[in-house]
């Protein structure tokens, strides 16, 4: 089947529409390189939204966004409702990774997934045509960003390759996404970022290993890597407070996390060790505490594989859960003990999202709610990325 | 209840996947049956071999330092020549004892990007620090200084004449090659003793459980192999030879290259990639595939003849082969051939046998 899209073209001087087969552009986004694609042809490009839905309209749908790879292997961003529903999809010119909200003026952004350097701005409503930007030379996304509240300024966690430094890049989001300048992120390899409730506070993920896009995602330095935890203050610049794990611990790489509404975040590891050592995964830390990590019965731990691949805290502050798609699971704490409550299998389990309701979990074979007992699945026209994000 | 959860977590790994039922249980031994070669034939066999010339290396080092000669240091390059050729073969079983204690990356810390080696190596040598010609203090410094690329610098890098010098930096140098050699063997006999103990890591690999912190399956244990074997072709495409190639010629990054004062790139390449091969075969992995697969019986043996016919072909020094060309012509090619087996042994062979990972859970993020 033919996937048409609606292209805006941006000519100077000229808006014009025209419809173009999708299939046959990615393949030619195959053969392109990503620069000469982002300025070129894809400076404009989305798929028009479905007639007849609205968000608040007479059914009340759960609405979600994910990156994912479509059937023909071109890879989207997809605006997507709880039965599969898709309300408009983005093409990207290489695989996503997570989408940014903006909740209050209805924007998102997709980063690439590293070491990839194009991200993608777009309305929720479908109001507005898409806008591409890259990160600059010298630098590639990790895949994760954050807006500020008033939705002026969006960071997004970058690798300064060459300069061997984790960075946080700061855009001008009233301007076209313009880059504006770029903070330390107190260590290497970047990854999830979230702004603290305070709305001045960033918390960074700190992975810890190094990667240089001539060596592809080699990691480079599993001998001295050093994970952390850092708080860095966005108005004065500074940092605030960097929380590393115990040595015999440093090659647990701090990736994903999430906070609650005081500020208490919950973060998953990925171990770059022996995979027989199954080291804790999951932890909680905030300004002005030590790091913890939660004791697990091993059999737990072992059915993470050793890579937790998202956290997301309960809507009601009392649960968070994390997903492993090497383990094929999902797991629902509390947020205080750290118990396990609930467990999901479900193959390739990786995005996860908390909704009023519960948390629903994305994996290869489609998106469903939180329910065990069972098999709540609703198949999508993509392969789901490792990241959902409730609208 | 947990528990029970738990271990229920990992099988659905399996008992979704339409093609993975039709071989799980591993009811006739097939994938079992790989992972028991893997370790019987080729992997205690391959350890054993870096240790014994690690060993060898070792003891030939002593004699010439204590009495430098031209045929001694002949001998010496020789037995490099066969520690490059032993770490070729293990270099990409990277699970288990090889990534325990970061012995990968003491016994060879490459790609190096930030020249780490280099630097530390040359300021312990003007410096003379004395623990660098102590195995055991040596074992405790960075784990640039520790391994292959070290000896690759002390034995053919700037100023090694003066190995045969009696000059106190000629010992120096001498000393700490040989500190170099004796941690490396140290570590190699680790490394084969771990893969030799019944109760190792060769005992989760070869007896998947539910309770098995590692394995729950024959399938996921075999993938393993599997998995080195791919990562094995990627190291030897991208990082060996595309970091080294760059875009284009006036962008090729020569001395990126693996031991490339010893000479010993290409002849570690193929060594690489004949050992891959060997893998391949040994494990068993063709004999599982159905009638509609068979090709690959065929494909896969003439696709690696290509890439070391052709890296075997190249003819010229490091420092030009990535430049001239011919050469790099042979080179590009021998990346399309290592992409094609890739494609081949992951993506088709994987299917055909039941090893799909899923989207997110393969080189995730």
């Amino acid at each position: 089947m033919t996937r048409w899209a609606h292209i805006w073209g941006f000519n100077p001087g000229s808006v014009h529409l025209m419809e173009i087969d999708i299939s046959a552009l990615s393949q030619s986004a195959l053969q392109t390189n990503r620069r000469t694609f982002l300025t070129g042809i894809c400076a404009g490009l989305f798929l028009a939204a479905e007639p007849g839905f609205a968000r608040g309209g007479e059914t009340e749908s759960i609405l979600f966004a994910s990156a994912g790879k479509r059937p023909d292997g071109s890879f989207v961003a997809v605006l997507f409702d709880e039965n599969g529903r898709e309300t408009f999809s983005v093409p990207l010119p290489d695989r996503g990774h997570d989408i940014t909200l903006d909740r209050p003026r209805d924007r998102a952004v997709a980063f690439a997934r590293r070491p990839g350097n194009f991200a993608v701005a777009f309305d929720i409503q479908g109001r507005r045509e898409p806008g591409f930007f890259t990160a600059p030379e010298g630098r590639h996304f990790y895949g994760h960003g954050a807006f500020t509240k008033d939705g002026k300024l969006l960071y997004a966690s970058e690798n300064d390759y060459d300069g061997v430094k984790g960075v946080i890049g700061v855009y001008d989001a009233t301007d076209r996404f313009r880059r504006i300048g770029e903070l330390s992120s107190h260590g290497l390899g970047p990854h999830e970022i979230l702004l603290m409730p305070d709305g001045r506070t960033l918390a960074v993920a700190n992975g810890g290993i190094e990667t240089h896009p001539d060596f592809g995602r080699e990691k480079l330095n599993l001998a001295t890597m050093a994970p952390s935890l850092a708080f860095i203050d966005l108005e004065a610049g500074i940092l605030l407070e960097k929380h590393a794990l115990s040595p015999e611990l440093h090659q647990l790489s701090i990736r994903h996390m999430d906070a609650d509404a005081n500020g208490r975040i919950f973060f998953g590891g990925q171990y770059e060790g022996n995979k027989a050592d199954l080291p804790p995964l999951l932890g909680t830390g905030a300004l002005g505490e030590n790091i913890r990590l939660f004791d697990m019965p091993r059999e737990l731990i072992g059915g993470f594989r050793n890579y937790i691949g998202s956290v997301r805290v309960g809507a009601d502050d009392a649960t968070f859960a994390a997903t492993s798609p090497k383990g094929g699971c999902a797991v629902i704490f509390d947020a205080r003990s750290g118990n396990a409550l609930e467990v999901l299998n479900r193959r390739d389990a990786c995005g996860l999202s908390s909704v009023e309701e519960g948390f629903y979990v994305a994996s290869e074979n489609g998106i469903g709610s939180f329910e065990p007992s069972t098999e709540s699945l609703t198949s999508l026209d993509f392969l789901p990325d490792n990241h959902l994000r409730n609208i | 209840m947990i528990k029970s959860f738990a271990i229920a977590c990992l099988l659905a790994f399996l008992t979704t996947s339409s093609l993975a039922e039709t071989l799980e249980p591993d009811s006739e031994g097939f994938m079992s049956g790989i992972v028991d070669r893997a370790i019987d034939d080729y992997i205690r066999p391959s350890f054993a071999r870096l240790a014994a010339t690690t060993q060898d290396l070792k003891d030939t080092l002593s004699e010439y330092c204590e009495q430098p000669s031209e045929s001694g240091l002949a001998a010496v390059h020789a037995q490099f020549g066969n520690v490059v050729e032993a770490w070729s073969a293990v270099e990409f079983l990277r699970f288990g004892p090889l990534i325990e204690d970061n012995r990968l990356e003491r016994l060879y810390f490459w790609p190096d990007r930030r020249g780490l080696g280099l630097k530390r190596i040359t300021q312990a040598l003007r410096e003379q620090e004395d623990d660098v010609t102590s195995a055991q203090a040596l074992a405790e410094k960075s784990v640039a200084v520790q391994g292959l690329g070290a000896l690759d610098y002390l034995l053919y890098g700037t100023d090694s004449d003066e190995l045969a010098d009696s000059t106190l930096s000629g010992r120096f140098r001498c000393g700490f090659a040989y500190a170099v050699a004796t941690n490396m063997a140290t570590i190699s006999a680790e490394l084969r003793d771990d893969w030799m103990n019944p109760d190792g890591y060769s005992a989760l690999l070869r007896n998947p459980a539910d309770d098995n912190p590692v394995y729950r399956t024959a399938l996921e244990a075999a993938s393993e192999i599997r998995d080195a074997i791919l990562e094995g072709l990627d190291i030897a495409s991208d990082l060996k030879l595309k970091s080294a190639l760059g875009e284009d010629p006036s962008r090729a990054i020569p001395k990126r290259s693996a031991l490339w004062r010893s000479g010993q790139t290409f002849p570690a390449l193929l060594a690489n990639v004949d050992s891959l091969q060997i893998l391949l075969d040994t494990s068993g992995f063709a004999e599982g595939l159905p009638e509609e697969g068979r090709y690959l019986v065929n494909a896969l043996p003439f696709e690696f003849a290509n890439v070391t016919r052709t890296i075997g072909a190249v003819d010229l020094p490091v420092e030009e082969a990535f430049t001239n060309p011919e050469a790099r012509g042979k080179l590009i090619y021998a990346t399309i051939a290592l992409d094609s087996l890739r494609d081949m042994i992951g993506d088709q062979m994987g299917a055909y046998l039941g090893f799909q990972p899923g989207f997110s859970s393969l080189d995730g993020d």
